[in-house]
C-alpha cells in the first residue's frame, strides 16, 4: 500500500469533489471503494458524517425539528429522517440532546458548511 | 434557419446545429422574429453544453430576456432550463434546484425539465423527492400511450440514473415496454433513442445485463466526445466494456470523458469519471496490474480536477 500514493491522491480527489459538491451517493461509492483496498476513507468530518449529514446535524442542534430540517434544506422530511437516524447511530447519540453537544464539542456550528 | 438548426439537433448534428442558430442569431434584432430567435437560441445553447462548451451567462440571460419579451411560457420554460442545466453541470444544486422550481412552476408537466431536475435530487441522495418526479413525468404516458414522444425516452433515461447512483436497481423497475416502444418505432428521432439507450446503458451494468451493455455500447459509440442530457458519453461508454472486462477500453473512454469534463468545467461528472476510472483499474487485483494503475494515475493525477 505504502506505494500507491498516486492511486489515493486520485481517489481523494473525486472524493474531495464529492463531498465540496454535496453528492453523498458518489461519496459512498468511493468510500466503499476505499474501504475495499483496506484503508480509512479521509472523511473531512468526524465519525464518518458525510457533507449532508453535517447540515443536519447544525440544524438539529439549534433545535429545529425535521419538518424544519426538510423545508430549510428543501428535502422530505421522510429524508430529514433518514439523515437523523445515520447520524444518531454514527455519533453515538441517544438524542437529539446529545447530538446537539456531540455538534458544540466538535465545533460543527453553523458557518461551518 | 432556425428549424433547420433544429433538426440537425435532433438528428445530433451539434456543429451544424451551432453554425444555423449562430447564422440565425447574426440576423439584426429588427428583422428577426422573436420566436424564431428563441429558438436559436435553444438550440445554440443545447448543442453547446452537448459539444462541452456550455453557454456564457450572457447568453443564457438573452434567451431569458427574449422568451419574456415573446411572452410564451413554454419559451419561458426552456430558457429557466438552460439556467438549470448550466448550474447543475457545475454541481451548484441549489442554484439547479431554483431554476428548476421556477421553470416547472412555468409549464408544470414539461418532459425535458422534469427529466433533468431528477439528477439534482437523485446526485444529493434525494432518491425520494427524484421518484416522485419520476412518478410525474410517467404520469401522461399511463394516460396517453400514442407516439414515442420524449416522456418515454425520459422515463427510461431517469430510472437507469437513478438506479445508477444509487448503486443498487431502483423502484420503478426500468420501463421495458417504453424502451422497446422508443427503439421499435420508426418515427422514434434520433436524439430521443438516443436518450433511450442512456438509460439502458445505465441500467444495465447496475442489474448484470451484459448483453444490454454491448449493444447500448454498439448505439452509443458514435456519440463519444459529446454531451447528452444527463452525462458525458464517454463516462457512459467506459462503464459499458467493463462489466465484460476490457479495461483497456475502458480506461481509454474515461480518460476522454475526464478531459472532456476539464474542458466543460463539469466537476459532477468529473468526479463520477474519477470513481469509475479507480474502479476499473483495481478490477484486476493482481500486483502488477496495481502498478500498472498506479503509473497511470501518476501521470494524470496532477492535471485533473
Amino acid at each position: 500500500m505504502a506505494t500507491d500514493g498516486g492511486l489515493r491522491n486520485f481517489w481523494r480527489k473525486g472524493l474531495r469533489i464529492a463531498t465540496e459538491l454535496g453528492m453523498p451517493p458518489l461519496q459512498q461509492r468511493i468510500e466503499t471503494l476505499i474501504l475495499g483496498m483496506g484503508e480509512a476513507p479521509a472523511s473531512a468530518y468526524p465519525d464518518g458524517l458525510i457533507q449532508r449529514e453535517v447540515e443536519v446535524l447544525i440544524l438539529v442542534a439549534t433545535g429545529k425539528t425535521d419538518r424544519e430540517i426538510g423545508e430549510e434544506l428543501v428535502i422530505t422530511t421522510r429524508t430529514a429522517s433518514t439523515h437523523v437516524g445515520n447520524i444518531l447511530n454514527k455519533i453515538g447519540a441517544a438524542n437529539r440532546t446529545e447530538a446537539a453537544t456531540y455538534a458544540a464539542s466538535h465545533g460543527l456550528g453553523a458557518g461551518l458548511t | 434557419m432556425a428549424q433547420a438548426a433544429q433538426v440537425d439537433y435532433y438528428h445530433e448534428r451539434l456543429l451544424d446545429a451551432i453554425e444555423k442558430a449562430k447564422q440565425v442569431l447574426a440576423i439584426p434584432l429588427d428583422e428577426l422574429k422573436l420566436a424564431n430567435e428563441c429558438d436559436a437560441r435553444y438550440i445554440y445553447c443545447m448543442s453547446s453544453h452537448g459539444i462541452g462548451e456550455p453557454p456564457g451567462q450572457q447568453e443564457l440571460t438573452s434567451f431569458i430576456t427574449v422568451s419574456e419579451r415573446l411572452g410564451n411560457r413554454l419559451w419561458l420554460h426552456f430558457a429557466l432550463w438552460q439556467l438549470e442545466y448550466t448550474a447543475r453541470f457545475r454541481g451548484d444544486w441549489a442554484a439547479a434546484r431554483q431554476f428548476g422550481q421556477q421553470g416547472m412552476a412555468v409549464a408544470p408537466g414539461g418532459p425535458t425539465l422534469l427529466s433533468t431536475v431528477q439528477q439534482t435530487e437523485a446526485e444529493t441522495g434525494e432518491f425520494d423527492r427524484a421518484e416522485e418526479l419520476l412518478q410525474v413525468l410517467m404520469t401522461p404516458m399511463v394516460e396517453n400511450p400514442v407516439n414515442p414522444t420524449f416522456h418515454y425516452s425520459a422515463a427510461v433515461m431517469v430510472t437507469g440514473q437513478n438506479s445508477w447512483i444509487a448503486g443498487v436497481p431502483r423502484e420503478p423497475a426500468l420501463p421495458h415496454r417504453y424502451t422497446d416502444f422508443v427503439l421499435s418505432s420508426p418515427f422514434a428521432i434520433p436524439l430521443f433513442a438516443s436518450v433511450t439507450d442512456i438509460g439502458r446503458a445505465l441500467d444495465a451494468p447496475t442489474t448484470g445485463n451484459l448483453d444490454t451493455c454491448q449493444s447500448a455500447y454498439k448505439a452509443l459509440e458514435r456519440l463519444r466526445g459529446q454531451f447528452i442530457s444527463v452525462m458525458a458519453i464517454d463516462r457512459l461508454l467506459g462503464h459499458l466494456p467493463l462489466a465484460t472486462g476490457n479495461v483497456p477500453r475502458t480506461v481509454g473512454h474515461f480518460d476522454d470523458s475526464l478531459a472532456f469534463c476539464a474542458k466543460a468545467g463539469f466537476r459532477p461528472d468529473a468526479a463520477w469519471t474519477c470513481w469509475g476510472l479507480a474502479a476499473a483499474l483495481l478490477e484486476r487485483t493482481g500486483d502488477g496490474d496495481r502498478r500498472r494503475a498506479e503509473e497511470l494515475l501518476e501521470e494524470r493525477a496532477p492535471d485533473r480536477d
